[in-house]
């Protein structure tokens, strides 16, 4: 870089930013002779720090030699900083000044200081409210990915947690930190991983889930295949089972890669409180809740329509009686009522919390009566979709996923029957086993069948046969523990 | 080469093949005319089979990295290969036949009032075609999932009318009625000879511990399970043959019916309907290997379309009447297939193995074996 002089330096700088007025520029005599000159932008950087660990320090009376390095004589003599850098390019300092750094320059030096004194506010740490828990820790990651990383680092005491950081996005230079263990995350995930996210050419990441987007095998597909989680131990747990996890600034949603369908079914509070036997109990019970929540409409309308002889004589004559008179098909009838649903439920994620009350009020009560008596719908049809509706939250990760499935095998049953929703199901099936994440497959540890996986999927086997981790996730240490 | 399937999803899909369409209407097919001796002749065939079916996985594991057709041209070459080829393409295209055929007669009677066949037709090509596209992994995978319904529409079949059947309609064993059950055995040869579709795993399967024996044990149990079922149908229906038309509905309707639970055959019904399908599926799959291998076509979604249009337009032909095509295959041309197929790919298959005795033996003599 040219020894420019102060002037120079901050019109250029002026200019970059378009004279963008929170960017302040204070210009002091340092050392008591030096003509200095300090950039800033205003709210991102700690103004008390600036004052106390920079101008207070540089405007004390030390002796320095004419011919000595003024940079080099600052940062080892005066300035207090933890973290203090030279840069010699313009395009650098902008990089820092923009990340909350301050930049100092001596007039005709050639070279700026770069300091970190940034000070962005973020939300405390509390509790995660998508994924509380009865006993276990309850911290939950913030939008700062320094408070983040930070949450793990307080984890994993290890020298080979490895964090690598990496800005992403043209305009929003988010930062973007991938973080795993070194010894046991397979080279070939992390790889992957960073080739996919520095292929990221987009304005800006505004949240995790831009991300989550690019790292997706097949982002036009209807399930996810990242996982994304809120709790500092769950990222602990799964970077210690080999997965890579991506914390991005600006989010509170860690992601975690590989990903398998199966993770959906377990939760925190599995492996905190309840002894193994009930866990394998909530695991079939979330299981049983998922194949209610998408087939029971669909097995209801094709029973209705076609299949009625199925039914056993009372059943039938409750379903007949209870439906006689609705003006809709069964399919119709169905689907309102869904549809019904679907916008309440949207509507009262939207709405204001005071007004949450007088909407379920409102939607299940005074709708769904009103309709009812009305003889617009039936009251079987009402109480399925309810129940399904409810089902659907037995994997909050999967509500969106499973309700959008719950209305096609709707459209199947009242379409083709039971024949239809089987042949949908065989579909859905070969679909998901086709599905890779990273080298694990989706449908791990079922299909294909990996035995010794099997012991923390719907049965979960007690701590302390976990001997090996996960074998269908890639990793170079397979050994979990010797004994517990 | 990449290995698409585990030992263990080979072993389910041979299980699921072997056994999915002989619950419907083959036992009323045979047990009309050929009663209970049919049955012992039936077991008799199923212990060839199940030899032919061993020395086959014996072949694949000493040839573990080649397929079924590589292995062919290199022991009788090419043209002959592709001939064979041809013939296991026509075999398939009447296996899908009778399968489809079947499974839509068995829905319409049992659980539809109407049901067009060309609404049938749609979904289950669609099947076909997007897992045959994606090919045998995931085909693989998905039978490693949907077994367990297979096996719970079986053992609800089999559990609720053991009880209703009277096994002394199994005596005398022969009644001297043994050429009648060849002949009937031999008209419906078209629903036995599933082992087959093992030749189209060659060189794909990845071994596991103790595959031989693993795959022996299960396929024995199903080939038991099969000559059972048959056997419980005849027992709870001896007098009765001519008017059961679906084995495995029709046993679980009547037992229902006895014990007052309403109409529990449709659950049985839609859980075996899974196995008719990995059935449909992998016959297509084998199919579209043939049609592949015979004129080299590079792209699935080619061969795939190719072989599911030419299955549609003889499923038209046939216009959806299982009658048309049982008097096709009861006519001279029963007898070939069978020779063609069970004879001489064994043969070939024996063949195999002698070459591939004769190359350890050259090699441990020192020769240099190509």
């Amino acid at each position: 870089m040219e020894k420019f002089s102060n002037k120079q330096v901050e019109e250029k700088l002026k200019t970059i930013f378009h004279n963008s007025t929170d960017f302040k520029v204070r210009k002091f005599i340092s050392l008591q002779k030096f003509d200095t000159i300090l950039f800033f932008f205003d709210n991102i950087v700690d103004v008390k720090r600036l004052d106390k660990e920079v101008i207070e320090q540089l405007m004390q009376n030390f002796e320095v030699d004419d011919n000595a390095d003024i940079c080099k004589f600052a940062i080892e003599n005066c300035l207090t900083v933890g973290q203090s850098e030279l840069v010699d390019n313009f395009d650098d300092v902008i990089t820092k000044l923009l990340n909350g750094f301050c930049a100092l320059y001596f007039d005709k030096c050639g070279k700026f200081i770069v300091l970190d004194v940034k000070n962005f506010q973020s939300r405390s740490i509390a509790e995660p409210p998508t994924s509380a828990v009865l006993k276990g820790p309850r911290e939950g990651f913030n939008e700062s990915i320094a408070t983040n990383i930070m949450l793990l680092r307080k984890r994993l005491k290890n020298n080979d947690l490895v964090v690598s950081q990496m800005p992403v996005g043209k305009y929003s230079q988010t930062q973007v930190a991938i973080v795993y263990i070194d010894s046991i995350a397979s080279p070939e995930v992390v790889k992957k991983v960073k080739e996919k996210i520095k292929a990221i050419d987009i304005d800006g990441i505004v949240d995790s889930f831009y991300i989550e987007k690019a790292l997706e095998e097949r982002s036009y597909s209807l399930f996810q295949q990242v996982g994304s989680t809120e709790k500092p131990d769950v990222a602990m747990a799964k970077i210690l089972e080999g997965r890579v996890a991506i914390v991005v600034d600006g989010s509170p949603m860690v992601l975690t890669v590989p990903y398998l369908l199966i993770e959906d079914l377990q939760n925190s509070n599995d492996y905190y409180f309840a002894r193994a036997p009930r866990v394998t109990f909530l695991r079939f019970l979330r299981m049983f809740g998922i194949l209610i929540a998408i087939y029971l409409p669909g097995i209801y309308v094709a029973v209705q329509v076609f299949h009625y002889k199925v039914l056993p004589y009372k059943f039938l004559v409750t379903i007949t009686n209870s439906t006689l008179g609705i003006p809709f098909t069964p399919l119709i009838e169905i689907l309102f009522i869904i549809l019904l649903f679907e916008g309440l439920t949207e509507a009262s994620l939207r709405m204001p919390s005071y007004l949450g009350l007088a909407l379920s009020i409102v939607g299940a009560l005074i709708l769904g009566d009103t309709a009812v008596n009305a003889g617009l719908v039936s009251s079987p049809a009402v109480m399925i979709v309810a129940l399904t509706g409810v089902l659907l939250f037995t994997v909050p990760d999967q509500e969106a996923q499973l309700s959008i499935l719950r209305l096609v095998f709707t459209l199947i049953g009242g379409i083709l029957g039971l024949y239809g929703i089987v042949c949908a199901s065989v579909f859905l099936f070969a679909y998901l086993s086709n599905l890779d994440s990273y080298g694990t497959p989706f449908l791990a540890p079922y299909a294909p069948n990996i035995k010794e996986d099997k012991k923390d999927a719907f049965r979960r086997y007690d701590l302390r046969e976990m001997k090996y981790r996960p074998k269908s996730i890639p990793n170079q240490n397979k050994i979990r523990q010797k004994k517990l | 080469m990449i290995k698409d399937i585990t030992g263990r999803q080979a072993i389910i899909l041979m299980a699921i093949v072997m056994c999915a369409t002989k619950f419907f209407v083959l036992p009323s097919n045979l047990l009309t005319t050929g009663h209970q001796t049919v049955i012992y002749v039936m077991l008799l065939f199923f212990v060839v089979e199940f030899l032919l079916l061993l020395v086959m996985v014996r072949v694949s594991m000493l040839h573990p990295d080649k397929t079924f057709y590589e292995l062919l041209c290199d022991s009788v070459g090419v043209v002959v290969a592709k001939i064979v080829y041809v013939l296991f393409f026509v075999f398939f295209i009447f296996k899908l036949c009778i399968n489809i055929i079947e499974t839509y007669t068995f829905f319409l009677d049992t659980l539809y009032d109407e049901l067009s066949s060309v609404l049938y037709l749609l979904p289950i090509i669609l099947l076909a075609f997007y897992m045959t596209y994606i090919g045998l992994r995931s085909i693989g995978r998905s039978a490693e999932l949907l077994w367990v319904f297979v096996f719970l529409g079986l053992a609800v079949a089999l559990i609720a009318s053991i009880p209703n059947a009277d096994f002394g309609y199994m005596l005398p064993i022969f009644d001297g009625e043994v050429d009648n059950a060849i002949s009937v055995l031999s008209s419906n040869s078209l629903w036995f000879g599933d082992y087959l579709v093992y030749l189209f795993f060659f060189g794909k399967i990845k071994f596991q511990k103790n595959y031989f024996t693993k795959f022996a044990i299960v396929c024995g149990i199903v080939m038991a399970v099969i000559v059972l079922f048959m056997a419980v149908v005849y027992c709870i229906f001896p007098y009765t043959m001519g008017m059961i038309h679906y084995g495995v509905s029709d046993i679980t309707h009547i037992t229902a019916h006895i014990t007052n639970i309403g109409n529990l055959d449709w659950l049985n019904t839609t859980l075996w309907t899974f196995a008719s399908i990995i059935q449909t599926v992998i016959f297509a799959y084998c199919a579209e290997r043939c049609l592949s291998a015979v004129f080299n076509i590079k792209y699935k979604y080619i061969s795939s379309s190719i072989s599911l249009l030419i299955l549609t337009a003889v499923l038209f032909i046939l216009n959806f009447r299982l009658t048309t095509l049982i008097a096709f295959v009861q006519s001279p041309v029963r007898f070939l297939l069978p020779i063609l197929l069970f004879v001489a790919l064994n043969i070939i298959t024996v063949h195999f193995i002698c070459r591939s005795k004769q190359k350890k033996q050259n090699r441990m003599r020192g020769i240099i074996y190509d």
